[in-house]
């Protein structure tokens, strides 16, 4: 069910009510996801983060409306929603949720004619606007196939904002992408995001990503997946106090994980350093 | 030049042109009569006045329709197996069981039945079309569908797609490199059973196809008739299976770089 797009005053973009997700699997029931609540403000730019088996994907995936939550409510804009739709629109890790049979511009266009985003005479210019803003112009009538895995992610990108969703979701989109092309494309989604003033909700494992899109981190821990801690990330809005902000945050992050049991589920790609170490 | 450096298609014309030769030397220096083996001279000027005067058309035209029909037909049963077949476990048993039932069975063996059934007609043809792709078809229609990637189907989801939508746009798309394997099976079982039971069938409605073709010219002891209605029938073969085929899959699941099933 689709909300309304237009916020009421003061409504945060999206609010997880006591939400709890569980299910029965053949080893007996299993708490994916256990009494979390939290808000995400317009234009906030808001990350997942925690080991496997915390529940984020399962969280995002029921906020996504394609799992069902057991107990709970999700508001976008203030309004409550049940089931998917195209207010909250997924970014996926795997570079197969585009289309094969269509090319760039034909999987940014689809979505645009099938939801009636926008008038048809628009589609095709509406289109070519959010292909340009992820720099894929001169590949517009190429088939996904022959893209590298970031230019994929890139027209993954691109349809999702074509239909200004109320709030984008992503869930560790850059998680099949060498190292190199991870960096760029997040350099480019906080750049995208500045422009756009999208709201995100971003799923990732990895502490070094939470740390430079995020500005705010939700940090999970799993058995059950629950909300530890949320962080604020004052260097995300005042990039001069990104260096030693940033090395605290890491490091506070890797000490609320360290008590549980993450069983090294959080990878960290630079290790804090080793004099401040929290056992 | 060596015979290993000629490209295949050379070769191939070399070895074709050998064995004509090698037909023309054996039926001319036999005794036999040209009513029992002609020479491939013969043949080459019987094909071309048929093909000209226009009976090897007709023939075919009338094979290739009733096909046509069977196959389309049959494809609309295999779809509609299928959809029950993914969505209930019944389903599934159903068409696992049916399947390799019915496998070993060759369709020609059901004209009997149908011809019971449906009388002496175009019915009974089809019936046997439908019989002999709905199997085939299913299997593959029913591989392509569980291997759907679920990114895509959650893609779908997060459109908002309705269910038709869902089927159309997403599902057999997806689908394409299974559905165009099973079509492409579907085809070689169908021509081979059409033609065996226009044999045993004869006329249909006062027309008749190829395979009623060779059986007629038997009587006339027109062999090199014969011939040319066989070599009609690989032509036609070669030409679906080698072009029209491979044009679709050239245009469709090549181009993005679907794998094929």
């Amino acid at each position: 069910m689709e909300a309304s797009n237009t916020p009421e005053l003061h409504a945060p973009a999206l609010s997880v009510i006591h939400l709890s997700v569980h299910y029965e699997t053949e080893r007996g029931k299993v708490i994916a996801v256990e009494d979390v609540s939290f808000e995400v403000n317009q234009g906030e730019k808001l990350i997942l983060l925690g080991p496997s088996g915390c529940g984020k994907s399962t969280l995002l995936k029921t906020i996504a409306g394609f799992v069902p939550p057991t107990t709970g409510q999700m508001l976008v804009n203030g309004q409550p929603v049940v089931g998917p739709g195209p207010d909250r629109v997924v970014v996926f890790q795997e570079f197969d949720q585009l289309l094969p049979w269509k090319t760039v511009l034909g999987n940014v266009e689809y979505p645009l004619r099938v939801t009636g985003k926008v008038p048809k005479s628009e589609v095709r210019a509406r289109a070519m606007e959010f292909i340009r803003l992820v720099r894929l112009e001169k590949f517009h009538d190429a088939y996904p196939h022959t893209l590298s895995g970031g230019m994929k992610q890139r027209t993954a990108i691109a349809r999702s904002l074509a239909l200004e969703p109320v709030i984008l979701l992503m869930d560790e989109p850059f998680g099949s992408l060498d190292a190199q092309t991870r960096n760029r494309l997040q350099y480019e989604l906080n750049e995208l995001w500045t422009r756009t003033g999208i709201t995100i909700v971003f799923v990732t494992h990895s502490i070094e990503e939470a740390v430079t899109l995020g500005q705010r981190i939700v940090v999970m821990t799993p058995h059950p997946g629950r909300v530890k801690k949320v962080l604020t990330n004052e260097a995300a809005l005042a990039p001069e106090l990104a260096a030693k902000r940033l090395l605290e945050l890491r490091e506070e992050i890797w000490s609320l994980l360290q008590g549980d049991d993450a069983e090294n589920g959080v990878s960290l790609n630079l290790p804090p350093s080793g004099t401040s170490m929290v056992e | 030049m060596r015979y290993q450096a000629l490209p295949g298609w050379l070769r191939k014309v070399l070895i074709l042109t050998l064995l004509a030769v090698l037909w023309e030397v054996i039926a001319r220096n036999t005794e036999n009569s040209p009513l029992v083996f002609p020479a491939f001279s013969l043949v080459v000027q019987t094909f071309v006045r048929l093909l000209l005067d226009g009976t090897l058309v007709s023939y075919a035209r009338v094979s290739l329709e009733v096909l046509l029909k069977g196959m389309v037909l049959g494809s609309l049963a295999a779809l509609l197996f299928t959809s029950v077949a993914v969505q209930f476990t019944a389903g599934r048993d159903l068409l696992e069981l049916l399947t390799s039932m019915c496998n070993p069975l060759p369709a020609i063996a059901v004209l009997p039945i149908a011809l019971l059934w449906l009388g002496l007609g175009e019915g009974s043809l089809l019936f046997v079309l439908v019989y002999s792709i709905v199997w085939p078809l299913s299997l593959n229609l029913y591989a392509g569908f569980t291997t759907v990637p679920q990114t895509l189907l959650r893609v779908g989801q997060n459109f908002g797609l309705s269910r038709p939508r869902m089927m159309s746009d997403i599902l057999i798309p997806a689908t394409a490199p299974y559905i165009l394997a099973g079509m492409r099976i579907a085809w070689a079982f169908a021509w081979r059973t059409l033609i065996a039971a226009e044999l045993v069938l004869g006329v249909v409605g006062g027309k008749g196809g190829l395979g009623w073709f060779i059986y007629q010219q038997r009587h006339f002891l027109e062999t090199a008739s014969m011939f040319c209605g066989l070599a009609t029938i690989v032509l036609i073969g070669l030409l679906v299976e080698s072009v029209i085929f491979r044009a679709i899959e050239e245009r469709t699941v090549s181009r993005w770089g679907m794998r094929t099933a």
